[in-house]
């Protein structure tokens, strides 16, 4: 205890004052706490942008571009890491000029390209200090060269680059990068978001001495690798057979899709011609186009597969069904619609043999029956008018009015394909929702997507075996279009098209097979009018018939050598590249094999009855008596159509005649007399019904062998007695190994990727025709 | 009638997470600059960490250490001579940075300026004590009081450091103010003040463009304006959570002495609106401690010598911040506790000491 001493000299501090002092120290706290929220709150966002942007002297890090892998994870578009060349002109003191020049003698390759010129070099290190390129992304071999001149003050940074291993494999499909790595086409721009990943970021700082610090404040994250359902085996063959052909035809450009019926699932996708991805300057504008999703023709004949299955499917037609073909023309409103010449005088015919011979009036007649809006409903079902949603960029509706547009005769062009246009995928999903059993399946090119680095989830190769149903469970977007009875019956009229109609160039060996031949006129831009020197070549099938493995659409714009009609120039297309996708899937035949000698004889045979064969040369006189020409087409002669007309009930009795000795099996052609004028009373088919018995004849499927039916896929099928030696495949790359292969009349299955390494069975050993041989590749 | 109880346990605890949330804001601000410039990212923090031990110790001892021994003019005066020779002695190095602020023993360095704030606190204290009630006695009392600090003052001006300077003058005046000086001394003492204050601000080439700068900051973004800009886009881009500690960006070479003078820019941005308004609410709860010692404190001197030193610490806290935030000029002054800097952390901590000691005694 203390008591204050000095209490007499002391005056009592003013209370107030410390009141005062507590007060302004209060007031100044406030105002920091207000100022910090004013600057912190308010004004955060633009602060926090003048700090990003002050942080951007900093500069990004490329992400690695996602990987495009077929179904087998072979890789379609990769990015490599390549040398970039460049200097730091400061340290090459005086000898810039002479170092140009040197240089320029090693990267400048490509003469047109100026980058880097030698001049162009020269004034780059005339110009800058610090850095300076002096090529980019060069190949190994240049930057080896570089590298062995030693020069002072050159440097090289490994830059990201995208490679097409395959070269012009699917360009199309795939598309092509920019120079900063942006998709431009195809698969590469449809997905540029997901392929391009994030960009790192390095932070630098400078300080008063120009000190750069570095500090990586995020590394980049690759771009998600994606699996396409594209198989590179037969992406290859189709585009090796459609380049064959079109290089025999001298078409503008060609298309072939192949797809999986069951799924929807595109196989191949083949475009000629094509550009070389890896070769940016070089690419010719005109061929970047992916025709088989953003060109539309008019399908033709085609198309006729639509009318005639809607009509099974809703009016209940059958394909043994009479229908009078009036001598090849009808008038509709007014409007005279033909047959091909080559029909002139077909007459009542069953339903089977006017899709056989691809007659138009039969066509219209059943749409009639159908009447414009059920019509229109199986093309909108069958997914025309409208875009597939296959994942590719570009993607065009096609053309395809709403009935209450329609014009009278409307109707009759669409029975033939005409007044619509479709773009080759379309088509190609319409034959697979007929293969199928009637289910469209939208038709996808993306098979599966991963995160890249992100996730650990890798891709698993999903080779494609050719199942015999549809999913259980349908996917998004799949609906029933027709029933599957009707899809049968289809089929059997289609098989039918390629035994006995337009369709024999189709015919493959050891397997059956079904599609539709078209031909349709090109509308010249000058005239307005069809022309009929420009035609679109279509054929679109399957097989088997029985057990539909790959649907098959080849498109052929503008064909210009030998015959120009669907039959000739694109049916041999798809049966090179069915013949030998199921070879190479292993589908188990279902018909007999023949040997190239019985193939020949059968050819020769062929020949004779006035049926055409692939091989043999000019078909142009036999294909014009099969195939349907342009029912508008301008030269034909209205007063020779009249007069076809008046002679129509002749011509068809007259047909039904001669058809009688060549084809004796055909029911329609017992039918009593009374029944026939029945028919010709009405003009119309729904009076004729043939007895059951024919009927089921016909929808029966064909013989098969169950024996090999059963046997698993992939399984070696022994089809012959006749022995081969495997030949020798060691250094070979794939193609060349399929190639091999296919000529011995071998199935090959591969192991891994690059050039062949080991093969089972060892070269020379005597194999039977069609043993698999088991092929490693390794790089 | 004062009772021995502890010490003010807010004020304490207050003071020791101060000095430890400095160390790891010196880390996080230094440890790039160290790197770059002395090799490893521990350089500063190190050195600042001996300092605050040695600091903590001194702490300690004068915590425990009756303040009323302080009352005694043979303490007093050898101590003010003993600050004038060391705030003389900096002129005998070579000048750093274009200023005479250290004295360099050895490996350490003394900055006396520091030492000079608590040297003027004692004194006041010790001076005031007895004059209150004749407190507008010029001869007796004013000048007598006015005289050694304002020496004090013109000495850290000549270094120069004005921040320092103005500090101390901002604790006389307040000392004066608390003692009782009719308010028109001290209007008096202001217009006294402003021509000098004029005269240092603008008649020094780059105080003046400072000053331009701080009212027009975009005028000049990469010269005299990049200082304050760079701490007002840390200060802003934090937000209101923050980068996250170690994330500032604007450390890495946009902020000026982000170790030192702008390490509330530095919080600011790596902390937040939320961290910068914690600091400043430790500092006001180091202000009211040590104002409500003052206050409740029956003893003259302690109430004179616990408001001093509470005066200097807050009002070098609040213009250090405010100079970050740009509601003030720019001045080099560190934070208090919290900065890089040996001496700052030093002195301070052992005027919390005394300030604690004084406390002691406080119901």
């Amino acid at each position: 205890m203390k008591t204050p001493p000095r209490k007499t000299l002391t005056a009592p501090i003013r209370r107030v004052r410390f009141v005062w002092v507590a007060f302004f120290f209060c007031v100044w706290a406030g105002v920091i706490g207000a100022r910090l929220t004013w600057l912190q709150i308010w004004r955060h966002s633009e602060f926090a942008e003048r700090a990003e942007k002050q942080q951007q002297r900093t500069f990004e890090v490329a992400p690695r571009r996602g990987v495009l892998y077929d179904r087998n994870l072979r890789e379609m578009a990769m990015t490599v890491l390549v040398d970039s060349i460049y200097a730091v002109p400061s340290e090459l003191g005086d000898n810039k000029d002479s170092d140009a020049q040197l240089l320029a003698k090693i990267v400048h390759i490509d003469p047109a390209e100026k980058f880097t010129s030698e001049s162009q070099i020269q004034g780059r290190l005339n110009a800058q200090r610090n850095f300076a390129w002096i090529a980019r992304k060069v190949d190994a071999d240049t930057a080896t060269r570089v590298r062995e001149l030693n020069l002072k003050g050159i440097y090289f940074q490994k830059e990201f680059k995208r490679f097409y291993p395959n070269g012009e494999e699917g360009a199309q499909m795939l598309g092509y990068v920019g120079t900063d790595d942006n998709g431009l086409g195809g698969m590469e721009l449809k997905f540029d978001e997901e392929l391009h990943g994030q960009p790192g970021h390095v932070l630098t700082a400078i300080d008063a001495k120009r000190h750069v610090m570095g500090s990586v404040q995020s590394d980049p994250e690759p771009g998600a690798n994606l699996m396409l359902s594209i198989d590179s085996n037969i992406q290859y063959m189709a585009e090796q057979a459609l380049d064959a052909q079109m290089a025999k035809v001298k078409a503008a450009h060609g298309t072939v899709v192949v797809q999986d019926p069951h799924t929807g699932q595109i196989l191949a996708l083949a475009i000629s011609p094509r550009f070389n991805p890896n070769d940016k300057r070089h690419m010719d504008a005109s061929v970047l186009t992916n025709l088989a999703v953003s060109d539309v023709y008019e399908p033709g004949s085609t198309f006729k597969l639509v009318t005639y299955s809607a009509a099974v499917d809703a009016a209940g037609v059958e394909p043994t069904e009479i229908v009078d073909c009036q001598g090849g023309v009808i008038n509709l409103y007014g409007r005279l619609i033909h047959d091909d010449k080559s029909d002139a005088g077909m007459g009542r015919v069953t339903v089977q043999k006017a899709l056989e011979k691809s007659s138009d009036v039969a066509a219209v007649k059943l749409a009639l029956k159908l009447g414009p809006q059920k019509f229109y409903d199986y093309m909108r079902s069958y997914g025309f008018g409208d875009r597939s949603g296959i994942e590719l960029p570009s993607e065009t509706r096609g053309l395809l009015q709403k009935p209450k547009r329609w014009t009278a005769t409307s109707i009759g062009s669409l029975a033939i394909g005409q007044e619509i246009a479709v773009t080759p995928v379309q088509l190609v999903t319409m034959v697979s929702t007929i293969a199928n059993g009637g289910v469209y399946m939208p038709p996808h090119v993306l098979l599966q997507e991963s995160d890249g680095m992100k996730s650990e989830a890798k891709l698993q190769a999903e080779p494609f075996r050719p199942t015999d149903h549809l999913p259980a469970q349908l996917p998004e977007g799949a609906h029933r279009v027709i029933k599957e009875t009707s899809a049968a019956k289809m089929r059997a009229m289609m098989q039918g098209i390629v035994e006995e109609g337009t369709g024999k160039a189709a015919q493959l060996n050891g397997y059956s097979s079904a599609g539709k031949t078209g031909t349709a006129n090109k509308v010249d831009p000058a005239t307005h009018a069809y022309s009929h020197t420009k035609l679109v070549a279509s054929f679109a099938g399957f097989a088997p018939v029985n057990n539909p493995a790959i649907s098959v659409t080849v498109v052929i714009d503008t064909p210009t050598v030998g015959s120009l009609y669907g039959a000739a120039v694109s049916a041999p297309v798809f049966h090179d590249v069915a013949q030998q996708v199921l070879e190479y899937l292993g589908v188990p035949h279902d018909q007999a094999v023949k040997t190239p000698q019985q193939m020949m004889e059968a050819a020769k045979t062929a020949d004779t009855d006035d049926t055409q064969d692939a091989q043999v040369g000019d078909l142009n006189a036999l294909f014009d008596e099969v195939n349907s020409l342009p029912a508008d087409d301008p030269l034909r002669q209205p007063a020779n159509a009249a007069a076809m007309a008046q002679n129509a009930q002749a011509a068809a009795e007259k047909e039904a005649v001669a058809q009688q000795s060549p084809a004796p099996k055909h029911a329609w052609t017992n039918l009593p007399d009374k029944v026939l004028a029945a028919f010709h009373a009405n003009g119309d088919t729904t009076s004729v019904m043939p007895d059951a018995n024919t009927r089921e004849a016909k929808v029966q499927p064909p013989d098969v062998k169950p024996a090999v039916q059963a046997q698993p896929k992939g399984s070696v099928y022994v089809d012959s007695g006749k022995r081969v030696a495997v030949p020798d495949f060691s250094g070979a790359a794939l193609r060349d190994v399929v190639e091999k292969a296919g000529i011995a009349g071998l199935h090959v299955q591969t192991v891994g990727s690059g050039v062949a390494h080991e093969q089972a069975p060892v070269a020379g050993t005597m194999v039977p025709m069609g043993t698999e041989v088991v092929v490693r590749f390794a790089r | 009638m004062a009772k021995r109880v502890g010490v003010d346990k807010w004020m304490f605890g207050t003071v020791l997470l101060l000095m430890l949330f400095g160390l790891v804001m010196v880390f996080s601000a230094s440890a790039v600059l160290a790197k770059a410039t002395l090799g490893s990212p521990y350089a500063y923090v190190s050195k600042q960490a001996a300092w605050a031990l040695l600091g903590l110790v001194a702490l300690f001892i004068l915590m425990r250490v009756d303040y009323r021994k302080y009352n005694n003019p043979a303490i007093i005066f050898p101590a003010m001579i003993a600050t004038a020779v060391m705030l003389l002695g900096v002129f005998a190095w070579r000048s750093m940075n274009g200023a005479h602020r250290w004295l360099h023993l050895g490996p350490a360095s003394l900055q006396p300026s520091e030492l000079a704030k608590p040297v003027i606190v004692l004194f006041l204290a010790w001076f005031l004590q007895t004059r209150i009630h004749q407190i507008d006695d010029i001869k007796q009392t004013i000048l007598p009081a006015v005289i050694p600090p304002l020496v004090y003052i013109a000495l850290i001006l000549k270094e120069p450091d004005l921040g320092t300077a103005l500090v101390c003058a901002a604790v006389l005046m307040l000392m004066l103010f608390l003692a009782g000086l009719p308010m028109r001394w001290i209007a008096v003492a202001l217009a006294c003040a402003a021509p000098v204050m004029y005269w240092m601000l603008f008649h020094v080439a780059w105080r003046a463009k400072r000053m331009m700068v701080f009212f027009n900051p975009e005028a000049d973004p990469k010269g005299a304006g990049f200082h304050i800009l760079q701490s007002l886009i840390a200060v802003g881009s934090g937000g209101l959570y923050g980068r996250g500690l170690m994330e500032g960006l604007q450390k890495l070479f946009y902020l000026p002495e982000p170790h030192t003078d702008f390490i509330f820019a530095n919080i600011c941005e790596e902390l937040g609106l939320i961290g910068a308004l914690c600091v400043v609410a430790a500092f006001c709860i180091l202000g009211y401690r040590g104002l409500r010692a003052a206050f409740l404190s029956t003893d003259p001197f302690a109430r004179f010598l616990a408001f001093g030193l509470t005066m200097a610490l807050l009002v070098q806290a609040f213009f250090n911040i405010s100079v970050v935030v740009a509601l003030l000029p720019t001045k080099g002054i560190p934070l208090p506790l919290i900065s890089s800097g040996g001496t700052s952390v030093f002195v301070t901590l052992a005027c919390m000491g005394v300030l604690l000691n004084v406390t002691r005694e406080i119901d």
